[in-house]
């Protein structure tokens, strides 16, 4: 059996496994090497398919660590032969790094913010500040249409860089790491910031989260997901290790 | 998109799939030796594809959203001049629709409209009349 590697915690913590109750999958196990453990589960497979229900597997099994205690999560598709070769290969020599990242995530959760223009709005805020588009617009023909499309799809461009400094204004002061935001592939799309933010910093976060959706209305939706496990901020590290 | 967003959604997890899968496949600690994820039966084509439409049916999509939009609520002074425009456009966009008529470009056009339909529910009788004859042609 080759052991799927979820992520790494407090080797003092792995009593919380006894409490997961994970639906649909085998129940975790932990591999500790002196403070730290990494959160493995069992399998046959000799790799594995990026199927929704393994993707959703590794989610949910960092979800429920992260609701109980401090977690580094690994990448998905990460099989190891055995625990030896786990505390061998990866817990000793990355030990060190390991202990600082699980230091710098402990009382901290990500949250990832999502801004999504609401497309009526958004045009017609680009079309105040354009006037050639205005004009082009309702005129006929294949060309005229492709540029209007074109100034629009500039100034929703333009909007963004602008729209993603204002957040980070008005949000950066409250978390203690910012990651993104990551670059955006839907022309709707607003942006993708992730933000790590203490347990005590949380309150007055969602606060003023609340006063910039309202600023930012109608033009763009916010939508924030989590605590989500934080991948955002253990990727540097990882790739130093590695 | 029926309603103009007004404050902030919140989700207490990850949620959908299309949401985590880019993070959880390009994230996170690794260990290097040991990443063992098959790409068979990942489409990785059709990213490329993606890419290539992508603009022209963007900019297209935009200029009918952009046309279809009804300003009415924000101008009540230039009512009538909007009136004007929006009945000139009605005819006149289902021509350039077909003057367009490339398969990629009524694909483009198709799903603006599907779009545009979403978000003012119920339209005037001109506006359906017009979309009838599209989907005819």
């Amino acid at each position: 059996m080759n052991l799927m590697v979820h992520g790494v915690i407090e080797a003092s913590s792995v009593g919380v496994l006894a409490s997961m109750n994970v639906p649909g999958t085998a129940s975790p196990e932990s591999v500790t090497h002196e403070d730290v453990a990494a959160v493995v589960t069992a399998t046959p497979e000799a790799e594995l398919f990026p199927t929704r229900a393994n993707l959703l597997q590794h989610t949910r099994v960092l979800e429920a660590l992260g609701a109980r205690t401090t977690v580094v999560p690994m990448r998905f598709g990460v099989l190891v032969p055995d625990a030896e070769a786990l505390v061998r290969e990866y817990l000793a020599p990355a030990h060190p790094g390991l202990v600082g990242t699980l230091e710098r995530l402990r009382d901290h959760v990500e949250l990832r913010l999502r801004g999504r223009y609401y497309e009526p709005a958004v045009i017609e805020a680009v079309l105040a500040a354009d006037p050639r588009a205005a004009r082009l617009r309702g005129r006929d023909g294949f060309e005229a249409k492709m540029e209007l499309g074109e100034r629009i799809v500039a100034g929703i461009e333009h909007r963004r860089d602008q729209d993603i400094d204002r957040v980070l204004r008005a949000l950066a002061p409250h978390a203690s790491e910012v990651a993104g935001p990551t670059a955006v592939t839907e022309p709707l799309d607003a942006f993708l910031i992730s933000f790590l933010v203490s347990d005590g910093a949380r309150a007055a976060f969602e606060q003023r989260l609340d006063r910039l959706g309202e600023e930012l209305a109608p033009v763009v939706a916010l939508e924030l997901a989590g605590p989500v496990p934080p991948f955002s901020f253990a990727a540097e590290q990882a790739a130093a290790w590695a | 998109m029926t309603h103009a967003p007004s404050t902030v959604t919140r989700r207490p997890q990850s949620g959908s799939l299309a949401e985590v899968i880019d993070i959880i496949l390009d994230k996170g600690l690794v260990i290097d030796a040991y990443v063992r994820v098959s790409l068979v039966g990942i489409e990785l084509l059709t990213i490329d594809i993606r890419v290539v439409v992508a603009s022209v049916d963007t900019y297209l999509h935009f200029a009918e959203a952009t046309n279809r939009l009804d300003l009415r609520a924000q101008a009540e002074d230039y009512d009538a001049d909007l009136q004007d425009l929006i009945g000139g456009m009605s005819g006149a966009k289902t021509e350039g629709a077909m003057d367009a008529a490339g398969d990629r470009a009524s694909g483009a056009l198709e799903s603006g409209k599907d779009k545009i339909k979403a978000v003012f529910g119920q339209d005037d009788e001109e506006e359906s009349e017009s979309e009838e004859q599209e989907a005819e042609a």
